[in-house]
């Protein structure tokens, strides 16, 4: 046939668009958050002025390793089905111990504070985060009330230390050389390399290891873990460590982005990490989500705060905003979770 | 139990988002202008406030980022800023960081990107605002901070504050003067602020001038640290009068600590006016509504009053003017405060801007 059949044609178009559609709906479907990045994103780049700006860029980048790398951590443990308070914690000591290393400390002016400072936050990290494991697996306490201790004693040391040592309530005066950590001067891409050597490692850690597939089989079953062989303890402690030294960087970039140690570094900033993990789609109930879903609800979280802050929008509806998200996020989970239930059964 | 958990937690975080910001029970309602004015004070600029006029910004974007509104002199800070923005035709960006220092370094970073003209930042920190003020000032932004300084070496283009340690000072100068001229001697309790705010500092430091001058008149039996929150103040409060009942003044470094002072005192009967028994004298600072209903109703003694309305139209003047070019002759601009006494009030209290909420 020389000719093709008009009336073939508009159907081999019609089927065309229907599977076009399909794959949209089905990405949309599959892909959330996704979804709602690419929206938010497209919108903002239409409506809000001054959002594709390069000191917009480089600021929605950097405020979005504020959370990052912490809430990355926190996954950790969320995919255990715990909780992890502490982190706000080692964020706050964390920060106050380098600057006080850096600035305070006999080591301050040498070429030995900024190094020791670095050491000392990632130091307080490993610690809070080993004595949270020793507390859930050796004390049997609950992850959310260890860790909320934990934090109750971190910031109200990290307060009474700068009180200690600094004449106000942060450290400041620190080595300038050390904000480029924080991307000062325009130099984002070492916290940009930092972040993404950091995201890479634990979802290597999550999907390729042995100890990936123990955490999320101990998130999904511990007691099914466990009688199979599952090191069900192991696990959980080096889940808190993880969690702990994440949270430990997270501070050191932070102080280098504030130019100070602040002992209320951590004191505000859960409700963003939580919201993040949630919004990005791990599970509450843990055994489901990872790195690339907490990476999802990090640009999401970003790009709301930016995208509302650059439009003007009253204060308190921002706040409202990330609360209702993270009422649907959660609901979803559990509706879903209950649908897979009946499914099985 | 596993399963209960997360969710009770969740639900408490949403709860917790969805809550707007504390805000006193009476808003305030300021009829008088005050202002704050020039002083002989080191680095203070030497032009007299024009509060209250108008200078025309043309539509000019101005970003305002303030700390937290959970005081009536915050609020009526705000409520000045936002009248004088409209009398100068200014449009203001307004964020607000919740008491979250990281968070308002970031909120600046937004205005910054918005291309505003200038910032004027009541800043939760001093001292962690300092990167924030070298963005703006890299990005040829001026900032003018509001009531609170700077703590380090970059400074902003100006600073509308409060001559705090002298206003302590004075205040509690003055209570010691009449202690004196009646024979008597008194047992303080010295509430403190946020060690975060250079503000507090001063006031402390005001105050513990006076008391160390005259530790036989005024004996402080207890010191207690209230980080600006009401229910950490309340509860001090009442563990130094368990210490040490025979407590016979309260010294407050703001009158937005006065609701836990009344509520503490009310607990055990001590909430009695100036000559009845078992009265507790009280020395206050700030002049809000609750400060000047004390003085007003023989609660207080003395308040050092601020100027909220006056820095706030201060502010949005400057903020015009710097954005024009126009510099100051100093980067401090001190306001000297009124001290309003017992004795002083009828003539002085109408003048400050808590007076017509006070009851």
């Amino acid at each position: 046939m020389l000719f093709p059949d008009k009336k073939v044609v508009g159907m081999e178009m019609e089927v065309q668009e229907n599977k076009v559609l399909s794959s949209i709906m089905h990405f949309v479907i599959g892909n959330p958050i996704l979804t709602l990045i690419i929206l938010l994103f497209a919108g903002a780049c239409l409506f809000v002025p001054k959002f594709l700006t390069p000191f917009n860029l480089q600021n929605f980048v950097l405020q979005a390793i504020d959370i990052a790398i912490v809430a990355m951590g926190v996954t950790f443990v969320v995919l255990n089905g715990g909780i992890d308070f502490s982190c706000t914690a080692v964020m706050s000591l964390g920060s106050v111990m380098c600057a006080y290393f850096m600035a305070k400390s006999p080591l301050a002016g040498t070429p030995f504070g900024i190094p020791a400072g670095i050491l000392a936050a990632l130091v307080v990290g490993l610690l809070i985060g080993a004595w949270n494991g020793f507390s859930i697996v050796v004390l049997k306490m609950p992850s959310f009330i260890a860790t909320l201790a934990s934090m109750m004693v971190g910031i109200g040391f990290a307060v009474y230390f700068v009180s200690i040592v600094s004449e106000t309530a942060a450290i400041n005066r620190l080595p300038r050389e050390f904000f480029i950590v924080g991307g000062d001067q325009g130099r984002i891409i070492i916290p940009i390399l930092i972040t993404l050597v950091v995201a890479g490692v634990t979802h290597w850690l999550l999907t390729s290891t042995i100890f990936g597939r123990r955490l999320y089989a101990t998130g999904t079953n511990p007691r099914t873990s466990f009688i199979s062989g599952v090191p069900v303890k192991k696990t959980i402690f080096m889940i808190m460590v993880i969690s702990g030294l994440l949270a430990g960087i997270e501070a050191v970039y932070a102080t280098a982005r504030n130019q100070s140690g602040l002992p209320s570094l951590g004191e505000k900033v859960f409700i963003d990490i939580i919201a993040a993990i949630i919004i990005g789609g791990t599970s509450i109930f843990g055994g489901s989500g990872g790195i690339k879903q907490t990476i999802y609800g990090v640009v999401f979280i970003t790009l709301m705060n930016n995208v509302v802050n650059l439009m003007g929008v009253d204060w308190t509806i921002i706040g409202l905003l990330k609360g209702v998200l993270v009422l649907v996020a959660a609901f979803i989970d559990v509706v879903s979770r209950r649908l897979e239930l009946m499914r099985n059964w | 139990m596993k399963k209960i958990i997360p969710i009770i937690i969740i639900l408490a975080f949403v709860l917790g988002a969805c809550a707007p910001a504390a805000k006193p029970t009476t808003a305030p309602e300021p009829a008088a202008t005050t202002a704050p004015q020039a002083t002989e004070a080191p680095a203070a600029a030497t032009e007299a406030p024009a509060a209250g006029g108008a200078i025309d910004g043309k539509g000019m974007l101005v970003g305002l980022s303030m700390d937290s509104l959970e005081s009536a002199f915050w609020i009526a800070n705000e409520k000045a800023i936002k009248e004088q923005a409209e009398k100068n035709n200014v449009k203001l960006v307004e964020v607000i960081a919740e008491g979250d220092a990281n968070k308002q370094n970031q909120q600046i970073e937004n205005l910054i990107a918005q291309g505003v003209k200038a910032i004027i930042i009541a800043p939760k920190d001093g001292s962690a605002i300092e990167a924030a003020v070298q963005k703006a000032k890299d990005a040829g932004i001026p900032v003018i901070m509001d009531n609170r300084p700077v703590q380090g070496d970059i400074l902003p283009d100006l600073q509308v504050l409060s001559d705090n340690k002298t206003m302590a000072n004075q205040a509690l100068q003055w209570f010691v003067d009449k202690a004196k001229a009646d024979g008597k001697t008194y047992k303080a309790l010295l509430l403190i602020g946020a060690l975060s705010d250079q503000n507090a500092l001063e006031r402390k430091a005001g105050h513990l001038e006076v008391l160390d001058a005259n530790k036989d008149v005024i004996e402080v039996v207890a010191q207690v640290p209230s980080e600006w929150k009401q229910d950490v103040a309340l509860a001090g409060i009442q563990n130094a009068f368990q210490a040490n009942p025979d407590i016979d003044l309260i010294i407050t470094p703001s009158d937005f600590l006065l609701p836990p002072i009344q509520s503490a005192l009310e607990q055990i009967g001590r909430w009695k006016k100036i000559g009845e028994e078992g009265h507790v004298a009280l020395v206050t600072f700030d002049g809000d509504e609750n400060g000047m209903s004390a003085l007003k109703n023989g609660y207080s003694w003395v308040n050092a009053a601020q100027a909220a309305d006056g820095t706030g139209y201060l502010v949005v003047d400057w903020a015009v003017k710097l954005a024009n070019g126009i510099k100051p002759d100093a980067v401090n601009m001190l306001d000297p405060g009124i001290i309003a006494t017992i004795d002083n009030c009828a003539t002085v209290c109408p003048t400050i801007w808590g007076w017509a909420g006070a009851k």
